[in-house]
């Protein structure tokens, strides 16, 4: 059989307190074959950083607590000044409508919010990785 | 409770009845042909005495307000007073809040409760601020925020519920307390003091306990293990060995079970599956006077007494079509009434979208006066008691219950225990999603009745039913407040109460009345926080994942185990 390379992703989250979703989702990224490293909770700087050490094909960013194109934009900076712009990221949680376009503007990859199947989380997972 | 020749009678008549009940499923091809509760019950199309053979009344019902409490702990129930409504609270800085709490009271809420506020900081003016400050709860620094907080609030008549933990709140209020004129041994509230391993947590049970004897400082936050994914059975099992494991610390602290137990609060949720979580209130009632009386030897009868505070279920909250939410919220905050529920937070119609505002905050209030007053519930105590499938899924719910509370013993208790726990939390999680994912179990509006222009959603989108829109300038008037208490108070008396309680943190002594000290000083909980870092107390990024506790019960979220 010839030898397959796993996806690896960061999956980081803005806070610590309800992280529901946050495991649902880690443990269907897992069953899609992906290789997850579960950040926890940590600053857009932390999962920045944390993203370049271990050498990640995406990152998956939940929000929940916090403004998201604030936490965004500083993440996409720090990745900048890393010079790891082309790690893909994908966001979910708590997602206002009317950030949708901005985030996409900033290079986000996906957005989701409650009520997304499980599988469009791990299918976009998979393809943007893929385009790294 | 029923004649053998009865029973024998009613199983002939059932199996006949069986078979004309297949007969007729057998022909309709959509049928509910089997039926699994939430919680992987197998539940039958009809219930009769025969499902409760060898069930006595006395022994295992009772009347309300006698032991062991299936039905309620008084004989009038809410005739005599309604339960309390008590929406969770909390936005921007302490004087937000502060305005919101009024202007619930003025609609009725009786009693508050607040989320938010913090334990060990950081400081508002710390990087991990930066976009949530007082977004989804309020924030608190000092002292001065606490006052804010409770300006013009009656804190001797109106029950205050801090939703936080450990001694830094618990402190906080009573200086508050202490600058009314209100003397310790007088003092009324409760804390979201989430019983667990964490001597914090254990020192402020074991404080209250001996000082504050109306504090409430033991909290069984069985609702949020819920919330994170598991069964009705394993919320009550989780609950109740969090609670023995506490227990046994306690008695080993030199706390009596009679000292404890009366102050003590459960937290549990209400959801979907109406029957089963009413079910679940008098399993809940019925089995911790048994073992509060069986295996600790109560004696007071207040220690025999479960008090139920409920807030609904979340998880099950659509973004999609959100005004369903508020139907779906009131059909979860009736089975929390029928169950007999001493006090509640119905969840708002928005907050899979944002906060809850002044006007959804104020539905959910109304929610529970509407159940109160225009369904005639509440004349009749424990309305569903004496129902067939009621008292039979109460005691397959109890027996379930048991053999996870024997399997978590085997485990070594609770507190061996929480990782074994936290995993069968989260395989429920994942089952219960993937069970929606696949159509097994239907979402209105997600996975069935689907809108695609949802219209719902666009009142909101068109800005006709507005949503709680963040305001970045908390996060500066946030820190103005800070440096307006840093400028003004005795910087040398901070430092020197900064001493005192890094000793008693090394010395192992309660840590509570060294923190009371701390506080009086207005040394912020961020500056608390570092001293505990400092001090031999601290043992790394405990359950949290971080550096505090704000909620000691969100072990069910940590990253600890992976």
């Amino acid at each position: 059989m010839a030898t397959v390379t796993k996806v690896k992703a960061l999956f980081s989250r803005d806070d610590i307190i309800h992280t529901r979703g946050y495991h649902v989702v880690a443990s269907a990224l897992r069953d899609g074959g992906i290789e997850v490293i579960l950040g926890g909770s940590q600053l857009p700087r932390e999962i920045a950083s944390s993203a370049v050490d271990e050498d990640v094909d995406l990152i998956c960013y939940r929000i929940e607590s916090g403004v998201p194109t604030i936490l965004v934009e500083t993440l996409m900076e720090e990745l900048r000044r890393a010079g790891s712009s082309d790690i893909p990221v994908i966001v979910g949680g708590i997602i206002p409508h009317d950030q949708f376009d901005e985030l996409r503007e900033m290079g986000i990859k996906g957005i989701f919010v409650p009520g997304s199947p499980l599988d469009d989380i791990v299918k976009c997972a998979l393809e943007c990785s893929k385009n790294k | 409770m029923f004649k053998e020749e009865v029973i024998r009678e009613l199983e002939q008549a059932s199996q006949k009845y069986k078979e004309e009940v297949n007969r007729i499923l057998d022909k309709v091809p959509d049928a509910m042909r089997e039926y699994e509760t939430v919680s992987g019950i197998s539940v039958k199309p009809v219930y009769t005495p025969a499902d409760l053979a060898g069930m006595d009344y006395q022994r295992d019902i009772g009347m309300p307000g006698e032991y062991p409490y299936t039905r309620g702990l008084f004989p009038a129930g809410f005739r005599t007073r309604m339960w309390n409504i008590r929406q969770v609270t909390g936005i921007g800085t302490c004087e937000e809040t502060n305005e919101r709490w009024k202007y619930l009271l003025s609609q009725g809420m009786t009693a508050l409760a607040v989320v938010g506020l913090g334990g060990y900081g950081p400081e508002s003016d710390d990087e991990r601020t930066i976009g949530n400050l007082g977004k989804n709860d309020v924030f608190a620094d000092t002292l001065y925020d606490y006052e804010t907080l409770f300006d013009g609030i009656d804190i001797r008549k109106i029950p205050i519920h801090l939703i936080t933990s450990g001694p830094v709140p618990l402190a906080m209020y009573i200086a508050i307390a202490e600058k009314r004129g209100i003397p310790q041994s007088e003092l009324r509230g409760s804390l979201s003091n989430a019983v667990c391993d964490d001597p914090d947590v254990l020192d402020t049970i074991e404080y209250c306990a001996k000082k504050i004897p109306h504090f409430n400082a033991t909290y069984v936050d069985t609702r949020n293990v819920r919330e994170a994914g598991c069964t009705a059975p394993q919320e009550i099992a989780f609950g109740m060995a969090l609670f023995m494991a506490t227990a046994d610390e306690m008695i080993d602290r030199g706390v009596s079970i009679d000292q404890m137990a009366p102050r003590t609060s459960w937290f549990v949720n209400a959801g979907p599956e109406l029957f089963e979580e009413v079910a679940k209130f008098r399993v809940l009632r019925r089995l911790w006077a048994r073992t509060l009386r069986e295996r600790y030897g109560a004696r007071e009868p207040r220690s025999l007494y479960l008090r139920p505070h409920v807030q609904t279920y979340a998880p099950t909250l659509t973004l999609q079509q959100p005004f369903n939410n508020i139907v779906r919220s009131t059909l979860y905050a009736l089975a929390a009434v029928l169950g007999g529920a001493q006090s509640m937070s119905v969840n708002s119609f928005d907050e899979p979208l944002a906060s809850p505002t002044e006007f959804s905050a104020t539905l959910s209030v109304r929610t529970q006066q509407l159940i109160y007053h225009e369904t005639g519930i509440p004349a009749v105590v424990d309305p569903l008691g004496g129902s067939y499938y009621v008292e039979w899924l109460t005691n397959k719910l109890e027996e379930e219950t048991l053999k996870i509370i024997e399997t978590v013993e085997r485990r070594g208790g609770a507190f061996k225990a929480s990782d074994w726990m936290v995993e069968q939390v989260r395989a429920q999680a994942y089952k219960a999603q993937q069970e929606i994912d696949s159509g097994k179990r239907a979402l209105v509006g997600v996975n069935a009745y689907r809108d695609e222009r949802d219209v719902q959603q666009e009142l909101i989108r068109g800005g006709q039913i507005p949503l709680h829109q963040y305001d970045s300038t908390i996060r500066d008037r946030q820190i103005a407040r800070l440096n307006k208490v840093r400028r003004e108070r005795d910087n040398e008396k901070v430092e020197r109460a900064k001493e005192m309680l890094l000793e008693a943190y090394n010395s192992r002594e309660n840590i509570v009345p060294a923190m009371i000290e701390a506080v009086k000083t207005y040394m912020s909980q961020g500056e608390i926080g570092m001293v505990r870092r400092k001090s031999n107390r601290y043992r790394g990024k405990t359950f949290c994942g971080a550096d505090m506790l704000p909620y000691g019960a969100y072990l069910w979220g940590s990253d600890v185990w992976g």
